[in-house]
């Protein structure tokens, strides 16, 4: 089937309604809730939201479906900004300058980044998909292992990249990070791998109880060492006279109005890519 | 390990051990079949990375005789505290499936802001009280997540 305006009209027409927009507003309200929780992301967000979509009409439902996950996606940024917890693989680099500007009481203007690049970035790859869905989908099937091998690489590049001088530092961490990744069943041949004959590490370390741990924790013990509540040196009085006033931090416009297609790309690749790339 | 330099070489020889234990593991990796990669490959690959990088590491601190930095690591109560915070994440952690989500969390935080904020012990008991109760309609009524409930809410 080609494309057709009409049709893309008729999907404007639908998805305008204001019942539809009545439950994207829910949707991503609801999912904005659930992705601020560490650990659940989009995926199982929908998966446990599924029910209350049951009861809907079903275009409504598909439509509450994607704002629970658009609201999941930029959910995960607002801990990473304010207390140093991603609660996303792709929420990382944003725990890495969006909580250095909260401590600086600049938490304002880091959400609101988040959120004006939250929609243009995924406003972007809509209009993308729309436009481009039958080359992508061809793409998709050229691209294979070696494909992937390579997207690999580069992701690890990327994260040795940062580490800047201390490049045996940023290796070691990689390999660590790798060594984590390596415990449980080999995909290819089943092979426990670095279970030491338990079966609680048979399924291998879960990525959010690894970024929990590494920036989580690591905060809360800085924290209570020093006997400071982060909350309390976060300025949440400028919050309300920060918000939208984005233009105000140096460079912000560039990299938010950069495009971000990579395709295959995990989102974590994806925002270490750009993040780098802003460097 | 009061500088950089000397923190630097005691970080590389625990990553160098680091790397010697995931060897030893790496080697203990049954095969059953013969393969083309083996399972054991990418883990043999990793361990001796981690055990260069170690080894590099602690070589180029010992070399450095540049301006070395002073850490400031915590001091004795610092210290204590950490070790008080982790302690009772780990009892959170191994009394979650006895005592249930809403009753473990209960605990946790009363004793957390009693210790940690030297807060009023009614205050800790009421904070304590809402999170507890909060986290079980939330995570096990709201969301459905399987938490364990313990036997105060199960009945």
């Amino acid at each position: 089937m080609g494309f057709s305006w009409d049709y893309l009209f008729q999907g404007f027409v639908t998805a305008l309604s204001f019942q539809n927009l009545f439950w994207a507003l829910v949707g991503s309200l609801i999912g904005t809730l659930v992705g601020v929780l560490p650990g659940i992301g989009p995926a199982s967000g929908i998966a446990i939201l599924l029910p209350m979509t049951t009861v809907l009409p079903p275009t409504s439902a598909i439509i509450m479906m994607a704002a629970i996950y658009y609201g999941a996606m930029y959910g995960g940024s607002t801990t990473a900004i304010v207390v140093n917890i991603p609660g996303e693989a792709s929420s990382v680099c944003t725990a890495m300058d969006g909580y250095e500007m909260a401590k600086q009481g600049k938490a304002g203007p880091a959400l609101a980044m988040s959120a004006i690049s939250s929609f243009f970035a995924g406003t972007l790859s809509l209009v993308g998909l729309t436009f481009f869905a039958p080359l992508l989908a061809d793409f998709a099937l050229v691209f294979g292992p070696p494909e992937y091998f390579a997207l690999m690489f580069m992701g690890l590049s990327l994260i040795i990249s940062l580490s800047g001088r201390a490049l045996l530092k940023g290796i070691a961490s990689m390999a660590i990070g790798l060594m984590a990744s390596l415990i449980g069943q080999d995909p290819l041949t089943g092979a426990a791998r670095l279970t030491f004959g338990t079966s609680i590490l048979t399924a291998g370390v879960d990525f959010i109880s690894v970024i929990v741990g590494l920036f989580a924790i690591s905060e809360v013990m800085i924290n209570v060492e020093q006997r400071i509540s982060t909350i309390s040196r976060i300025q949440y009085r400028q919050l309300d006279a920060d918000l939208g006033r984005y233009q105000a931090v140096p460079g912000a416009n560039d990299p938010l109005h950069r495009g971000r297609f990579l395709p295959g790309a995990p989102p974590g690749v994806r925002s270490f890519g750009h993040y780098l790339r802003g460097l | 390990m009061k500088t950089l330099r000397s923190a630097d070489m005691a970080t590389g020889l625990l990553l160098a051990i680091l790397g010697l234990l995931a060897l030893w593991a790496s080697s203990s990796i049954v095969t059953t079949m013969e393969h083309r990669l083996s399972p054991r490959a990418l883990p043999y690959a990793v361990s001796f990375l981690i055990l260069f990088c170690g080894l590099g590491i602690a070589l180029k601190a010992w070399r450095f005789r540049g301006l070395d930095p002073e850490i400031k690591w915590p001091d004795r109560v610092g210290i204590h505290i950490i070790i008080v915070s982790l302690a009772t994440i780990g009892f959170y952690n191994a009394f979650m499936n006895l005592l249930g989500l809403p009753l473990a969390t209960f605990f946790y935080i009363t004793f957390s802001i009693w210790y940690l904020n030297r807060a009023k012990w009614l205050t800790a008991l009421v904070t304590g009280l809402i999170c507890g109760i909060s986290s079980y309609y939330v995570f096990i009524r709201l969301l459905g997540l399987s938490f364990p409930e313990g036997f105060f809410f199960k009945g």
